[in-house]
C-alpha cells in the first residue's frame, strides 16, 4: 500500500453523515437529501440475515456507508481473530467502503470479549504490537483504515506518555488514518483536565479522515460518552478547530440512544454542515486558522446524574404469535 | 515491568469480577508509591457489567420475569460461568438455556420448566439474526383435484419445530397477561413451531397439537394428499371428511402466514 498521506488525497469528499442506527432507520433513510452518508456498526450486520440485511441493502442502495467496528479489539495480546475479519471483509466488499474503522482499544482478551471500549497503557510495547496489527489488518482488507480515540475513564499503570502522543506514534509507526472524535476529546479533557486544543496540536491531524461529533453526560464522578443528548458548543467548537485545519473526508452525528425528535438529529446534522462549509472557506482562502488561546477553555460541570451507557447490541423486536 | 499481557490480564480479570481491584496493586509497572486507579476500574467493571445485563434481558424478558429479584444474580453467575466468547454481542447470551438445565439445580426445583423456557427465547433471538434467505412463490388454490396430488409444500427454510416437557407457549401467554405464572405447572408436552417471517422479519411463533406436528414434520417429503391421507390415519375414529377439511384449512393457513412459502411438484 503507498503512504497513507497519498492513499487519503484519493478518498472521495463524502460530506456529512449520521450513524445508521435500527432506531432511527427508517426516518434516516427518508432524509437521503439532507444527510450525505452513513457509517454503520459492522458488528450488527457481519452473518447476519432478516431485519438487518434487509435494513443493509436500503441503505446501501441508497448511500456511500461506512463501517466503524467495536471488536476488532486491535490492543489486544490476543492474535487478530481471522472469522471476524473475514466477514468484516465480505461486508466491506459488500458496501464497497471507501475507508472502515475502529477503536484504539482492546475489547477482548484469551477469546472472552468484555463489549466495551477498554484502554490501553500507553507504552512502546502497546504501540509496536498495534503497529504491526494496523498492518496486517490493512493487508487483509485492502482498505484504508483509520483508528479512533476513545474516551477513557482510567489511568491505566505502564503508561509511559500521555493520550496525545500515543495516539500520535500509533498513527504514525501503523501508517493508518485518524478518525478523530472530538465529543472525546472534550470528554477526555474535562476527566483528565488537559487543554483539549493543545491535544490536537499534538496529534498528527493530517491523518484525519473522518470525524465524529457527539453528546455526552455528566455522572457522578466521570462525564460519559454516551452519545445520548444533544452536542454541546465546546464540542462544535473542537470541531471547528480541526476543520479550519485540515482537509477531512467525512464529519458525522452519533446518536445512539435516548433519541429526540428526528428534527433535532437533522439540526445538529446541519449545524455541523454549516461549521464545516465556513472552515473550508478558511482552509481555501488561506487565512489563518483561530489560535486556541482565542478560544475559551472549559470548565467542568460536577452536576451529578445516572450514568448511560453507549447502546451497541441490535436487540430483538416484538414477537408475533400466530394460529 | 509488567508486560502488557500482564497489564491486560489484571485489568481483563479486575473488570469481569474475577479478582477484587486490590489485586492490581501488585502490578510491577506501578511506580514506586504509585495507586492503582481503583474507582476508574471499577467504573468500568459496573459498565461491563451493565452491557452484559443489557443484553440478556433484552433477549431473555420471560425469564427475566420468572426471576424476578433473583434475575441479576443470574446473570452475574452465568457471565462467571460463561463469559461472552464471540464478537457478536446478542452471541454472548446463547449458552443461558444450557447454563440454566444443566448449572442451576435450586431455580429448577421451584421452576422445571426455566431451561426450556430459555430455549423458546433464545430460539427466537437465533432466528431473527440467522443469515438465510427466504424466497415466497405462489401457490395453486386447493380446490383443484389435481394439486392434491401433484403438488407439496415448500417449507420456510427457517423454520425450527422444539418438542417441550412443559406447556412453555402457555406459560409465555400467561406471563404476557401476567396472571398465574408463578403456580406450578405440571409437565404436558407441547411442540411449538418458530420461524421468521420474510416480508416483517418478525419471528412467528404457532402452538402445534400432536397431529399438527406429526403432518408438519412429514410435510417436506408429502404432497398435499399425502398430509390429508395422514390427518385421516392419525384420527381413526373421526369422519374422514371432517379430517380432510381441517388439513386442507391448517396448509391454506400455513401458507397465509407464511410458515409455507410455495410449493413443489412431486416427483421432481
Amino acid at each position: 500500500m503507498p503512504d497513507f498521506l497519498d492513499t487519503k488525497k484519493l478518498l472521495p469528499n463524502l460530506g456529512i453523515g449520521l450513524g445508521l442506527r435500527r432506531e432511527l432507520a427508517s426516518q434516516t433513510l427518508e432524509n437521503r437529501s439532507k444527510i450525505d452518508w452513513l457509517e454503520l456498526v459492522p458488528e450488527n450486520y457481519m452473518g447476519l440475515g432478516g431485519a438487518s440485511r434487509e435494513r443493509l441493502e436500503s441503505a446501501r442502495d441508497q448511500f456511500p456507508l461506512v463501517t466503524h467496528g467495536i471488536n476488532l479489539s486491535i490492543g489486544s495480546t490476543d492474535d487478530l481473530n481471522t472469522e471476524y475479519l473475514s466477514k468484516l471483509k465480505k461486508l466491506l466488499d459488500f458496501i464497497d467502503a471507501p475507508w472502515f474503522s475502529d477503536h484504539l482499544c482492546f475489547t477482548s482478551l484469551d477469546g472472552i470479549y468484555m463489549h466495551d471500549l477498554l484502554p490501553l497503557p500507553r507504552s512502546k510495547e502497546a504501540i509496536n504490537l498495534i503497529a504491526e496489527k494496523v498492518k496486517r489488518v490493512q493487508g487483509t482488507i485492502g482498505r484504508p483504515f483509520l483508528l479512533e480515540n476513545i474516551s477513557y475513564y482510567m489511568n491505566v499503570p505502564g503508561s509511559e506518555m500521555n493520550d496525545s502522543q500515543f495516539l500520535a506514534e500509533v498513527a504514525e509507526k501503523a501508517d493508518c488514518g485518524l478518525l478523530l472524535d472530538v465529543n472525546n476529546v472534550y470528554v477526555n479533557s474535562l476527566n483528565h483536565e488537559f487543554d483539549p486544543f493543545q491535544y490536537l496540536d499534538q496529534i498528527p491531524l493530517e491523518r484525519t479522515v473522518q470525524i465524529h461529533v457527539a453528546g455526552h453526560k455528566q455522572g457522578a464522578d466521570y462525564v460519559i460518552d454516551t452519545h445520548g443528548s444533544a452536542v454541546v458548543e465546546p464540542v462544535f467548537e473542537l470541531l471547528q478547530y480541526v476543520l479550519e485545519r485540515v482537509d477531512a473526508k467525512g464529519v458525522m452525528l452519533e446518536r445512539d440512544q435516548n433519541f429526540p425528535a428526528f428534527e433535532e438529529i437533522l439540526a445538529e446534522v446541519d449545524k455541523i454542515r454549516q461549521i464545516s462549509q465556513a472552515a473550508d472557506q478558511v482552509r481555501q482562502a488561506g487565512s489563518a486558522p483561530r489560535a486556541h488561546s482565542a478560544v475559551k477553555t472549559f470548565e467542568r460541570d460536577r452536576k451529578a446524574s445516572t450514568i448511560g451507557r453507549k447502546e451497541m447490541a441490535e436487540v430483538k423486536h416484538a414477537r408475533v404469535l400466530s394460529a | 515491568m509488567s508486560s502488557l499481557r500482564e497489564i491486560e490480564t489484571t485489568l481483563t480479570s479486575i473488570w469481569m469480577e474475577r479478582q477484587p481491584v486490590e489485586s492490581a496493586q501488585s502490578l510491577s509497572c506501578l511506580l514506586e508509591g504509585e495507586k492503582f486507579d481503583a474507582d476508574g476500574a471499577s467504573l468500568y467493571a459496573r459498565l461491563i457489567g451493565y452491557g452484559h445485563s443489557d443484553v440478556i434481558s433484552s433477549i431473555y424478558p420471560y425469564c427475566a420475569k420468572v426471576l424476578n429479584r433473583n434475575w441479576e444474580k443470574t446473570i452475574k453467575q452465568y457471565v462467571k460461568m460463561f463469559p461472552p466468547d464471540h464478537f457478536h454481542l446478542n452471541s454472548s447470551a446463547r449458552k443461558f438455556p444450557q447454563f440454566i438445565s444443566e448449572h442451576c439445580p435450586e431455580l429448577l426445583d421451584k421452576l422445571p420448566y426455566l431451561g426450556e423456557l430459555a430455549d423458546y427465547e433464545w430460539l427466537e433471538m437465533e432466528l431473527l439474526e440467522i443469515d438465510t434467505a427466504i424466497s415466497v412463490t405462489s401457490k395453486t388454490p386447493l380446490s383443484e383435484p389435481q394439486a392434491f396430488v401433484s403438488l407439496g409444500p415448500v417449507i420456510n427454510p427457517t423454520l425450527k419445530v422444539r418438542t417441550y416437557k412443559y406447556p412453555i407457549q402457555q406459560i409465555v401467554d400467561l406471563i404476557d397477561d401476567g396472571k398465574g405464572f408463578r403456580k406450578k405447572f405440571r409437565p404436558a408436552q407441547s411442540h411449538v413451531a418458530m420461524y421468521r417471517d420474510p416480508y416483517t422479519h418478525k419471528v412467528r411463533i404457532v402452538d402445534l397439537d400432536e397431529n399438527a406436528h406429526t403432518i408438519l414434520s412429514e410435510a417436506d417429503r408429502s404432497s398435499y394428499g399425502d398430509m390429508a391421507r395422514r390427518a385421516v390415519e392419525l384420527n381413526p375414529t373421526r369422519n374422514p371428511e371432517k379430517s380432510v377439511a381441517d388439513v386442507i384449512e391448517m396448509i391454506e393457513q400455513f401458507h397465509d402466514i407464511n410458515l409455507f412459502v410455495g410449493e413443489r411438484k412431486i416427483g421432481t
